[in-house]
């Protein structure tokens, strides 16, 4: 028991470890030390939801379940839970045992627990997807956006694969991408740190080719990590850089940081009072351990909300950290609201080719700005000769979904099969598959419905169009199919 | 071995060798195709002499699909307005229920999809007869998100399959059906397929009879241009299977030749065009040397959240993306979110709106506003095939 | 034209190894469909009329066709159509007011041209129209004949109108507009008794037997039973296989008669019988082709035979559009249909009972004339279906004979196999970002082949077939219940060579045999080097909605190392140039040498030289030369 309650005593000083982790433990033996921990936890949660609560209930439901499956098992399991209890959550990565592939292996008898660890799988991964917060939020969805990127010494470590600097130039560059494919009418700057200095990578731009080349080539010129990471600098630059962005935009810097300190020219609490007059805010990504002064800056520009520290585990959880960073911030409160003057241009092929007012190519497709006639070659951009911003209005309803996100579906509750009714469906809605039924081995015992059902439409999905619907698609085919108003 | 010295002069068009002999360098198809087809039965159940010549249309283009490789594959959804999106294949329904509506001597492989499709429809269209009163919402984004997830699921389970999408629309005369709210879940749908790589074809058939000049479904043009697809507007139902086999059938191929073969033409012999002489050119697929009809001119213009008019030049709410045409006097706040906006900013806009006002009074329209509004006013683009 | 009536028996087998990186797995499937498509260009017009006149067959053909072909098919198809159509199938039987016919001129071959763009897409579409006229589908008209005069001209003959032969044209659209075909896709036979019905996994039992017969057959497994007479005679035709004895071949042919009986005298010849150069290549091909080369080999000895190709073609077309599963009747077939269903019957191509009056097709059949994918799973499933026979477990139970208990579990296996193959997906998409669309099969592919990059190769086969077939270039090790282990060595994969497989082969065999797991490997790696190219190109065509495009890498699922390493092996060979000629040595001084030596090179005789050594070789035909100069040389100096 002692050890369980080392793990109770421990989800209380780590509290800013990131959400998923807590749900991530598929071996918890006492419920009761389970509860109380969740228990604890929503309360010290600031924003919890009635819908986090209900998760976390069915979670409880389902670990009570699993008790009982469990001592429905033979004795033999004993020994297999005295395993399982070393392994439990102990809250950092390192304080586990190590998980062996073939531990998890099951043999006839423990099958039942296998059975378990699959569905708790399961319902940790919707745990994840349904973490996500579905009310519409109000979100600044035109950012200016600063990357630094720490090129000290330290990133040279090849605790990530190849070594921290490289692995942290990929995701990055994957990151560009995948932004602006997200939030087109944004605009990212990058900032290196390096032997104490911060430097500007690329300036603060609508375009991902440019940003994305400065990086390659840095890649490809084999920049060596060097020196020390000055956060002071870095900020300040960043800070620079934000400087002229008109008041509509939202201001962010993103922080990749693999030192544990910082050499800073002065006081780096007046730097950071200035970025959160400024209303710029940071998020910083930690490589290694945890920083306090790092803490310290996200919560002051981010209205004492500490989650916009993280410090990364291993590579995948440092690239799921950073594409956490697409999402545009909700507005905070009193920022300023404004309406922006955009022109929707059409296109045209002409029959015979002639320059664009952009790159001065010649070319025979383009856009004419709507307010000054002259042609450009893509979108979106500044009209270079009236300075309308032009855009598609594919690009603006590409953010839409991060304005009015899709309700969660919730899992159809398994007394609706047990029964022996016949259920409604036996197709998913979508895409016509049948739904599986998940039992347990031996026990024969529905373990999921497997379904998932619009709380609007009542239809049901199967756990692939569920996930493809919140994560890509962004519309409830049920709800987009009914014909009454 | 022959065959080296023919693969020299691959293309040499004159030269005696046989043809069939070295044409391992044309393309061939290696993946299977699946079509999606959409049919937009909200849109058509009105006009009603003509659909049951646009669904034998439809059978024949279905077919013509499965005859171009036999590990082609078809998904046939329809739109109503009472049951919203239903499959006609694949379906539920008991095969042993069905009516034989052909030939018991089809080939086997359209007859199953075909004779599937045909119970299903006609079930369909027996329960349903048109309601002109009741106010609807079109629901042809709800059959496309099907579709999507449908084209998701069959990807998942088979390697080297690429997918398209055909959406056959009609006119209504119903103007009860709203369309408007289809905005942002076609939108969404674009940005799907092209996460899929699924083009996506639209056919509209217009009735001739409404002669209706304001046609053009801007939102589905949209989707074509952003997806690679065609769009296409037809006006006599009798044409219909030309350009079924023709235009609409170009997908059918690029979507079934692999990507993975590339193949080097070797253009060294052909003297039409020195100054690629010794440049090998790398086809892949179709895409590269099959020329699709494009739409010349493409609305990309949105609707003004307040008039509804169609608008060039906009004003956006940084918060929720709305767009509205013109700034009323008393505006404080988004119309849409809410958000009180800066007052500055606001007196800075009204007043570069006052003065566009003003100077359209004085005459100095500017052409660029001209041209655009004469566009508003004739809503269909041209194009040219 | 003429010169496709090669003498040449395995033509279909030589065309693709030329092709340099012949280790794209389209190729075989090409290779298959253009030398059917190769062989009935050759056939006189007649009879290729009497052959599209079947719905069948003209389907089976359009299907053949290179892509763009079956596109201006598709195109021509439907001209005119509407103006004749009469409404047969339809719902309410709508009768249109059809327009009086207006007789419409065939279109342009000019304005056909238009669909394609570039270089490439002329080339390519002339290709095409020139196979299309070789068949005898396009009927072009109106030809400038000025044009087929200049025949050294370098552009295509663009003058004419196209049209499609009207025998096909009709024949196609009837398939396609479901009218009358004449039963040509075959009868369906209902009234069967309960008791002769056949299920599908007798079915596919039933074919593999009867085609891995042959295989063993070839590969020399002992303890197998030799397959049916024609078979051989047929392998021994196209030399796949050699007779060793001292009888002549045309012997065999000489005793050729419809009905076969066993010939005790034949039976004995043909255990001398050795597998060939060529024999050995078709044992690495993959099942489709297979079938069609030796299908090909039975049309020219029929041929040979004067038998009516016409009839075999449309037979083999019919039968490979008949669905897989159902029973057909054999009523209305003829003498020569009758005995060709015997005959193909030996190949596993159909299944029927002596005493029945009706046939199924098997998986093999209708797997004719679709592609490679499709070709590859159910030559998969026929995998499967050998293995579950062969192995000792219960899984070869069909499903209605199970239990319910069993039936129960096995349900639910499959369920938690979904959400498990979901669960991995999950991770899998979080961990590369992207998600990939293979397919977690979870039955492995029979004979699917791990290849590492020490040239150690896992290969879970089970049955001898496979493994015969590896061993002709593996050192096999070790050998498990379900897999077997093997080092690819340079002994092996020289043994191979010399038996006249060649490098480009094998690795095609091992490419196409490659495990899920490779392919995904690769698809991946294939992936991320494409996204870092495309990243920089993106921003240009991100309005266009062009993803991948113009990107040269190629997807490497064999380890590199390997690859190079057995095509290293097989220049090897090739180390020993072998010239006729005289070597010269002993100079007394350098400068007679290199007199010498310079005097060679200039008139392009010297083969080797080596200066330190002061010793050259010469070709045989300068030797002359290279003497007489000698002399002068040594006169001058004297």
């Amino acid at each position: 028991m002692s050890n369980a309650m080392s793990s109770d005593e421990e989800s209380i000083v780590i509290r800013k470890k990131p959400k998923q982790e807590i749900t991530e433990d598929d071996e918890i033996i006492n419920t009761n030390t389970r509860k109380r921990n969740l228990s604890q936890l929503s309360e010290a949660e600031v924003s919890d939801e009635d819908e986090d609560l209900e998760l976390k209930k069915k979670k409880i439901q389902a670990q009570e379940e699993q008790e009982r499956m469990k001592e429905e098992a033979s004795k033999k399991k004993e020994e297999d839970e005295k395993n399982k209890k070393s392994q439990a959550q102990s809250g950092y990565a390192w304080e586990d045992k190590i998980q062996r592939p073939w531990d998890i292996v099951g043999t006839e008898d423990n099958e039942a627990l296998q059975d378990q660890q699959l569905l708790n799988k399961i319902i940790n991964i919707r745990d994840k997807k349904e973490a996500v917060n579905t009310t519409a939020l109000q979100r600044g969805i035109i950012r200016s956006m600063i990357i630094i990127i720490d090129v000290s010494q330290t990133m040279g470590e090849k605790d990530y694969r190849p070594n921290r600097f490289q692995n942290v130039l990929n995701n990055t560059i994957f990151f560009i991408e995948e932004f602006f494919n997200m939030n087109p009418i944004s605009q990212i700057g990058v900032v290196s740190l390096k032997d104490g200095l911060a430097r500007v990578v690329s300036p603060l731009s609508g375009s991902p080719k440019s940003h994305i080349d400065a990086l390659m080539k840095m890649k490809h010129e084999r920049i060596e990590p060097r020196g020390f990471a000055s956060l002071q600098n870095g900020l300040e630059l960043a800070r620079g850089m934000l400087m002229d962005v008109s008041a509509h935009c939202t201001k962010e810097v993103v922080l990749l940081y693999g030192s544990l300190s910082s050499t800073d020219p002065g006081n780096i609490m007046d730097t950071v009072n200035v970025l959160k007059e400024q209303e710029i805010r940071v998020a910083i990504i930690g490589l290694v351990a945890q920083v306090n002064v790092c803490e310290k800056i996200c919560k002051i520009t981010n209205m004492s909300d500490s989650s916009y520290y993280n410090v990364a585990m291993n590579e995948q959880h440092f690239a799921e950290l950073l594409m956490e960073r697409i999402k545009p911030l909700p507005l905070a409160e009193g920022s300023e609201f404004a309406l922006i003057k955009m022109g929707f241009p059409t296109r045209i092929i002409d029959s015979t080719p002639s320059f664009c007012s952009c790159h001065s190519k010649l070319n025979r497709g383009g856009y004419y700005c709507p307010a000054c006639n002259s042609k450009v070659c893509n979108l979106p951009i500044q009209c270079p000769s009236c300075e309308l911003m032009l855009i598609l209005s594919t690009h603006l309803a590409r953010s839409y979904h991060h304005l009015v996100p899709l309700k969660n579906f919730h899992e159809v509750p398994n007394s609706e099969i047990e029964k022996g009714k016949v259920p409604k469906y036996a197709n998913c809605y979508s895409c016509k598959r049948e739904f599986p039924l998940l039992k347990g081995v031996n026990s024969n015992k529905l373990l999921s419905t497997m379904r998932y059902r619009c709380d609007d439409c009542k239809k049901d999905f199967c756990m692939e169009c569920d996930d493809l619907i919140h994560t890509l698609l962004h519309n409830c085919p049920g709800c987009e199919s009914k014909v009454n108003l | 071995m022959d065959n080296i010295i023919d693969n020299r002069n691959i293309y040499s068009l004159n030269s005696d060798i046989n043809t069939l002999n070295n044409d391992k360098l044309l393309l061939h198809d290696d993946n299977s195709s699946l079509l999606i087809l959409i049919i937009d039965l909200q849109n058509f159940l009105l006009f009603e002499s003509d659909i049951s010549k646009i669904l034998k249309n439809v059978i024949i283009f279905i077919n013509a699909h499965l005859a171009y490789s036999s590990s082609n594959k078809v998904c046939c959804i329809v739109n109503d307005e009472k049951e919203g999106t239903q499959f006609l294949y694949p379906n539920d329904d008991d095969i042993s229920e069905q009516k034989e509506y052909m030939n018991e001597d089809t080939y086997q492989e359209f007859k199953k999809i075909d004779e599937s499709i045909l119970n299903k429809l006609n079930k369909i269209i027996k329960n349903n007869k048109p309601s002109l009163l009741t106010r609807q919402r079109s629901n042809i984004a709800g059959s496309m998100s099907c579709g999507l997830t449908y084209i998701h699921r069959v990807l998942k389970e088979s390697i080297s399959l690429k997918a398209r999408m055909l959406v056959i629309t009609g006119e209504s005369k119903n103007s009860n059906i709203v369309q408007s709210h289809q905005y942002i879940p076609i939108m969404n749908c674009i940005f799907t397929s092209q996460k899929l790589k699924c083009p996506i074809d639209v056919l509209k058939i217009n009735d001739t009879n409404l002669g209706n000049k304001e046609t053009s479904n801007s939102f589905l043009q949209q989707a074509t241009d952003a997806t690679n697809g065609i769009y296409l507007e037809v006006n006599e139902v009798n044409g219909m299977i030309q350009y079924l086999t023709t235009v609409f059938y170009l997908n059918t191929i690029i979507t079934s030749t692999s990507i993975d073969t590339n193949l080097k033409i070797n253009n060294s012999l052909d003297n039409l065009d020195k100054d690629v002489e010794d440049t090998d050119v790398l086809v892949k697929t179709h895409d590269d040397i099959l020329v699709k009809p494009s739409t010349t001119q493409v609305d990309f213009r949105t609707s003004c959240f307040l008039t509804g008019k169609i608008v060039a030049v906009g004003f956006v709410c940084n918060v929720c993306l709305v767009v509205i045409s013109y700034i009323p006097s008393s505006l404080k706040d988004c119309p849409c979110c809410g958000s009180t906006f800066d007052v500055k900013s606001l007196k800075k806009l009204k007043y570069w709106q006052m003065q566009q006002n003003s100077n359209k009074k004085k005459g100095f329209i500017k052409r660029a506003n001209k041209i655009n509004q004469s566009q508003g006013n004739q809503g269909s683009p041209d194009k040219t095939y | 034209m003429a010169s496709v009536t090669s003498n040449q028996p395995i033509d279909i087998i030589n065309a693709g190894e030329d092709s340099g990186s012949s280790n794209n797995d389209g190729n075989n499937e090409m290779m298959f469909k253009t030398s059917i498509l190769q062989y009935i260009g050759t056939l006189p017009s007649m009879v290729k009329l009497r052959l599209y006149s079947k719905s069948s067959s003209s389907l089976s053909v359009f299907r053949l066709l290179p892509s763009l072909g079956k596109f201006l098919v598709m195109n021509l198809l439907f001209q005119g159509f509407e103006n004749e159509e009469e409404d047969d199938y339809d719902m309410e039987a709508e009768i249109t007011t059809s327009k009086p016919s207006t007789g419409i001129q065939p279109p342009l071959l000019k304005e056909l041209q238009k669909w394609v763009i570039g270089q490439p897409g002329y080339l390519e579409f002339y290709k095409t129209v020139r196979i299309l006229e070789q068949l005898g589908i396009f009927v072009i008209t109106e030809r400038d004949h000025q044009h087929t005069k200049s025949l050294f001209s370098n552009t295509a003959d663009e003058s004419g109108r196209v049209k499609l032969n009207t025998v096909f044209q009709t024949a196609l659209r009837e398939a396609i507009v479901s009218g009358n075909v004449n039963n040509s896709f075959g009868l369906l036979k209902k009234d069967i008794p309960l008791e002769d019905l056949i299920n599908e996994e007798e079915l596919d039992k039933y074919a593999a037997q009867k085609w891995e017969t042959i295989l063993h057959f070839m590969v020399g497994t002992p303890g197998m039973k030799s397959p049916d007479d024609t078979v051989l005679k047929l392998l021994i035709h196209g030399q796949l296989m050699m007779e060793v004895g001292t009888e002549s071949n045309n012997s065999i042919f000489a005793q050729k008669n419809l009905d076969d009986d066993e010939d005790p005298k034949q039976f004995q010849r043909i255990a001398e019988l050795k597998i060939t150069n060529h024999g050995f290549q078709f044992l690495l091909q993959e099942i489709n082709v297979q079938i069609w080369s030796l299908l090909l080999q039975y049309l020219k000895m029929s041929e040979f035979l004067k038998l009516d190709i016409t009839v075999i073609l449309n037979f083999l077309f019919m039968l490979s559009t008949l669905e897989f599963g159902k029973a057909y009747s054999t009523k209305n077939m003829n003498k020569l249909e009758l005995f060709l269903l015997k005959e193909f019957s030996n190949y596993g191509l159909l299944y029927k009972k002596a005493d029945q009056d009706w046939f199924y097709p098997t998986r093999m059949a209708t797997i004719l004339t679709s592609d490679a994918i499709s070709i590859r799973t159910s030559s998969a499933a026929m995998n499967s279906v050998i293995d579950k026979t062969k192995g000792s477990s219960g899984s070869a139970l069909s499903e209605n004979k199970m239990t319910p208990k069993m039936l129960q579990i096995k349900k639910v296996n499959e369920a938690n196999e979904f959400a498990k193959r979901q669960l991995i997906e999950k991770d899998n998409s979080a961990n590369t970002g992207t998600t990939s669309n293979m397919n977690y099969s979870q039955e492995l592919v029979n004979g699917a082949v791990i290849l590492e990059t020490n040239f150690k190769l896992y290969s879970y086969a089970n049955s001898p077939l496979q493994i015969a077939i590896l061993s002709l270039f593996v050192q096999l090790k070790s050998r498990f219940n379900n897999m077997v282990l093997g080092q690819i060595t340079r002994d092996s994969i020289r043994r191979a060579l010399r038996n006249g497989i060649t490098a480009e082969q094998i690795l095609a065999y091992l490419e196409t045999h490659a495990h899920p797991q490779m392919i995904k490997l690769a698809e991946e790696q294939l992936e991320k080097k494409i996204g870092i190219d495309n990243m920089k190109k993106r921003q240009m065509d991100m309005e266009n909605g062009k993803g991948d495009q113009g990107n040269l890498f190629k997807l490497q699922i064999l380890p590199p190392t390997v690859v190079d390493q057995i095509k290293l092996w097989q220049i090897e060979l090739d180390r020993v140039i072998s010239a006729d000629g005289y070597l010269y040595s002993d100079f007394s001084t350098m400068k007679e040498y290199t007199d010498l030596v310079k005097y060679c090179q200039d008139i392009g005789v010297l083969v080797w030289k080596n200066d330190r050594k002061k010793i050259f070789f010469v070709e045989k035909e300068g030797n002359d030369q290279v003497i007489e100069y000698a002399k002068r040389l040594l006169s001058k100096s004297n």
